[in-house]
């Protein structure tokens, strides 16, 4: 069964955009083009993800989705040109699962897309979690098997970026010194540590997330060290 | 005039109302206290004497007529009277009887006072002609000397007309044996005829006054006449054979009696009389109060005689019966408090201004002054005046009701225009004072305000000096005032001093930190009250141009907010279908060139409009840091494994020597690694190619206080034709560096972030060398 998405922008030709990068994964489109007809498609159409512009005639979209979060928990990603954090942080409360501001990159849309259509889609069917099996969100370690999948589709990282990323799976939540990870993986001291951990952190981002700049599972934290979000 | 202070004031018809209602209050109240005066005071006339004897009622209920103060001086008085009656009585008469052949020497007459006085020449009248002659005068003529039976070197004498002769029917003027005896016995002669002439006035009026049966008061008086021991009095039962002890007792039984023995200075009385004071009264009369001489007087209250005593007695007891001198008091209380009651209230009251509040308030005292003394003088005469006369009567209280109006309606406008002027705070208004020191200090600050440096310190010097000198000089007590003015002139300068240096330091936290900082001039004087108010205005005038300035920058930022979101909705079309041409597979190379072009200018313009909210979010305030603490050695060296990659597309290379110890400072996480990545951008824009960048972290500053410099280290691949402020300068890149990608609001957003954060952002050009130097506050 395809997968349907409403998509809802006053802006035609992004509607249209959005609609052939959408067709070319192979998803049905709805479109409508303010609040309202977007409320409307919804009711009439079994939906599975919508994308919702904020600025929008009739009926914005935060007041649309708070509408629609009143009966209904079908994935929201927000799509606006409004990028400050407080917009963001407002978007996500009232109930949206993700946020995308424009300009947006394409390939990106459809990841989250996918991303979040997969986590709703599976949610409530999960294998009965095995003892060495860490997930986070879409990303799952198999330590027996030593496999690791974003979303489903299998990364291949070196045994080092392995072991750094099991590292901070296990211990979610908690924020990694360079110099700690370092004695963690290597096993020796460290004594004035470079940015060797640095790079390899960065090259299990550019394997593991959608935009390794704004990463959503190994997040950085900017002077003080790394770590997996708790989620 | 607000409405409060409208309900407060009275309504004029009210106001003069109450006026009025106090103008009763207080006429009642001096009336009650007049009449109440006037009840307690008795007066009474009593032959030449008007006795006046002031007692309040209640006292006067207490005592009887005979023990009162009225009483005592009726009968004091009545006993000079009878003294003195018993010697002229002594004078006109022989045997109980007036003498008119009764002989007198007038040089004995003349000279009875003197005590031991010689006798020279004895010149003897009849009683009636000396009396007579004392009536009509002694005329004067004026002889030739020759007719003289002296001699005299004078041509012409003056000498008495004979009217009366001797008893040897002789004239005066033949006893004397030369002018200056003559001279003598004139003397004696009118001094004789004019006392006896008033004597005999008194004698008929004591006559009549103590008479038999005319008067209460009894008396006997024992003395020598012509060698005779008589007894003058007025009681028919004495006679010339009772005894001194029977007179004695037929006087005890009297209510009052006194017995006075000059011999011996006895007295037996029941009167507050005593023997000092009877030897006063008779002191006077000495010569005729000689050895056996005995004094009796006595008072009888059965009032059998209708005299002043018996009048007084009526006029004291009618006066006790009718007196209503509780009430009065009760009266005179009640209005008095209701008055001063309703004065308070009407200065609560009293509010706003009258016409007679610009007067300057000396002229109002002195006026009100000059009107309560004339009043009071006034009032004081005419209470004289009336207690001399006789008291009450209509008139007399319309009289004090008419002052005590005028006292009252100058009296109470006068309080009223000082609580007025007091209420709305302007005493000095108009006054004469103020005006006076305005002046004074007008024309000093004139001439100090405009004076020289040398008029303003030199002179003032000078004359403290001088008065120095002068008042040391002068005495020692100069001296201590000297002192004391030295130490006022001491307080006060440092005090001026005091104050300067508060607006120093005033205008220090103003340049330095705090623009909202107002001083307070409250206490402040003179010069310094005006430099001080002047360094708030001028703190005042910064604050609101940075208040301005900021709001300004806020709207500047909100627009470019607004702007960039209008912007970035096509932008996305843009991109997004440059990205579906992309993906068309197209052959034409010419045509896939075109597309990149689009596709690297869309991005392009993506960056910039980022950029751009950002830039003036930083520059506008408008930006939230969430300050922790980071360790900037890891920083870097996370920045680094991010930027490795990136670098050696262009040949770049880092070098990094990261001290042992992490070094710690509070700064936003995301905002620090903005400042080095933005600085990263840089390098990879605009380092040459193939080139080192060092990246340096040196900790300098003493303990508690250290600071930690982040250096960044390129080659630029452009010469840099401008100088360090201009490169950060919003919208400039170095010329030649224009064409490549990059908003030239790189360094800007750095310099604004890094000092967001508490820190220093330099930039050194030497070359094509390309420093940068961040500097922050290290914190443990």
């Amino acid at each position: 069964m395809k997968a349907k998405i409403l998509v809802a922008d006053d802006d035609k030709e992004i509607v249209d955009a959005i609609e052939i990068y959408l067709l070319q994964e192979d998803f049905e489109v709805i479109k409508a083009y303010d609040g309202e007809e977007a409320i409307k498609m919804l009711k009439a159409n079994d939906v599975h993800l919508i994308l919702l512009d904020i600025m929008m005639p009739k009926l914005d979209g935060i007041h649309a989705a708070i509408k629609i979060r009143e009966y209904n928990s079908v994935p929201i990603i927000f799509l606006s040109a409004k990028s400050e954090d407080s917009d963001k942080i407002l978007g996500l409360n009232i109930g949206a699962d993700d946020y995308i501001t424009k300009p947006f990159n394409p390939l990106e849309l459809v990841a989250r897309v996918k991303s979040n259509l997969r986590r709703y889609t599976t949610l409530g069917s999960i294998d009965a979690p095995d003892e060495n099996v860490y997930t986070v969100g879409g990303l799952s370690i198999n330590d027996d098997t030593k496999e690791v999948t974003v979303e489903g589709n299998s990364v291949k990282l070196t045994p080092i970026e392995y072991n750094i990323l099991l590292l901070l799976v296990k211990n979610r939540g908690r924020v990694f010194s360079i110099d700690q990870i370092y004695e963690n993986i290597w096993e020796e001291e460290a004594i004035g540590a470079d940015n060797t951990v640095a790079v390899h952190i960065r090259h299990i981002r550019e394997k593991i997330e959608i935009n390794p700049k704004e990463p959503r599972y190994l997040k950085v934290v900017w002077g003080v060290g790394y770590k997996i979000e708790k989620q | 005039m607000s409405e409060s202070n409208e309900k407060k004031k009275l309504g004029k018809v009210k106001r003069i109302v109450l006026m009025l209602v106090s103008t009763v209050l207080i006429i009642t109240t001096f009336l009650s206290v007049f009449i109440f005066a006037e009840d307690s005071t008795l007066i009474v006339n009593y032959g030449d004497y008007t006795i006046k004897s002031f007692k309040p009622f209640y006292e006067r209920d207490e005592v009887p007529y005979e023990n009162s103060d009225l009483f005592t001086m009726f009968f004091n008085k009545s006993v000079e009277e009878i003294v003195r009656m018993a010697v002229i009585k002594n004078q006109m008469e022989t045997d109980g009887a007036y003498d008119s052949k009764k002989v007198v020497d007038i040089c004995a007459y003349a000279n009875r006072n003197r005590s031991g006085y010689d006798k020279k020449i004895t010149v003897q009248y009849y009683l009636d002609d000396l009396i007579n002659w004392g009536n009509r005068g002694i005329e004067y003529k004026t002889v030739s000397s020759a007719t003289l039976p002296f001699e005299t070197e004078a041509d012409e004498v003056t000498i008495a007309v004979a009217r009366y002769k001797s008893v040897e029917d002789k004239d005066l003027i033949s006893y004397a044996t030369s002018m200056e005896e003559y001279e003598y016995l004139l003397e004696n002669l009118k001094a004789t005829t004019s006392a006896l002439f008033s004597n005999y006035q008194e004698y008929v009026k004591f006559g009549d006054k103590y008479g038999v049966g005319k008067s209460n008061m009894l008396y006997c008086v024992q003395m020598y006449n012509d060698g005779k021991l008589v007894r003058f009095t007025n009681m028919e039962v004495i006679s010339s054979k009772h005894t001194v002890d029977e007179i004695t007792g037929l006087f005890k039984k009297q209510s009052k009696y006194l017995y006075f023995n000059p011999d011996k200075m006895t007295m037996v009385s029941n009167t507050d009389l005593d023997a000092m004071k009877m030897q006063g009264i008779i002191n006077e009369y000495s010569y005729a109060f000689t050895d056996n001489s005995r004094i009796w007087i006595g008072f009888d209250n059965m009032y059998l005689a209708e005299d002043g005593f018996a009048k007084a007695k009526r006029y004291y007891d009618n006066k006790s019966a009718n007196s209503n001198g509780i009430l009065l008091i009760a009266v005179a209380w009640i209005s008095f408090f209701a008055y001063l009651s309703l004065f308070v209230y009407l200065i609560i009251k009293e509010n706003g201004s009258k016409k007679i509040d610009s007067m300057p308030i000396e002229f109002l005292i002195v006026l009100a002054f000059g009107i309560i003394l004339m009043d009071i003088l006034i009032g004081v005469y005419m209470i004289k005046f009336l207690m001399n006369n006789l008291f009450g009567g209509l008139l007399v209280y319309i009289a004090i009701a008419g002052a005590t109006i005028v006292l009252n309606h100058t009296f109470m406008p006068m309080v009223l225009c000082f609580v007025r002027k007091f209420k709305s705070k302007n005493i000095w208004e108009n006054s004469c004072i103020k005006w006076l020191v305005q002046t004074v200090r007008k024309g000093t600050m004139e001439a100090y305000d405009n004076g020289h440096a040398i008029v303003r310190t030199w002179i003032p010097y000078i004359i403290f000096l001088l008065i120095n000198l002068v008042l040391v000089i002068l005495s020692p007590i100069g001296l201590i005032v000297a002192f004391a003015l030295d130490i006022v002139v001491g307080v006060y300068m440092y005090r001026n001093n005091k104050e300067r240096q508060e607006i120093v330091k005033s205008i220090n936290i103003i340049s330095e930190s705090d623009i909202k900082h107002q001083m307070d001039t409250s206490h402040m004087h003179g010069d310094n009250l005006e430099l001080a108010n002047a360094v708030n205005n001028i703190g005042d005038g910064i604050r609101k141009a940075v208040e301005t300035s900021m709001k300004d920058e806020k709207l500047k930022a909100d627009l470019i907010t607004n702007v960039s979101h209008d912007i970035k909705t096509p932008l996305t079309s843009i991109i997004n279908y440059v990205d579906l041409l992309k993906r068309e597979n197209i052959q034409d190379e010419k045509i896939s060139g075109y597309i990149s072009i689009l596709d690297q200018k869309s991005q392009r313009l993506k960056q910039l409009t980022d950029d751009l909210v950002e830039a003036s979010k930083i520059s506008s305030g408008n930006i939230v840091l969430d300050f922790e603490k980071i360790n900037i050695v890891e920083l870097i060296n996370q920045s680094i494994g991010e930027y490795e990659d990136k670098f050696a597309e262009h040949g770049l290379k880092c070098r990094f020597t990261p001290p042992p110890n992490p070094i710690y400072i509070s700064a936003d996480s995301k905002s620090m690694f903005r400042i080095i990545e933005n600085l990263y951008n840089n390098i990879y824009k605009y380092a040459l190619q193939g080139t080192r960048v060092y990246i340096d972290i040196e900790e300098f500053g003493v303990e508690g206080a250290q600071r930690v410099q982040l250096s960044v280290k390129n080659i630029s691949e452009s010469q840099l034709n401008m100088s360090a402020s201009e490169l950060i300068e919003r919208f400039k890149q170095g010329d030649e560096s224009r064409q490549t990608e990059g908003s030239g609001l790189g360094l800007s957003i750095t310099k604004s972030l890094t000092e967001a954060m508490n820190g220093q952002f330099d930039i050194f050009l030497d070359g094509d060398l390309f420093k940068v130097i961040l500097t922050f506050q290290c914190i443990v």
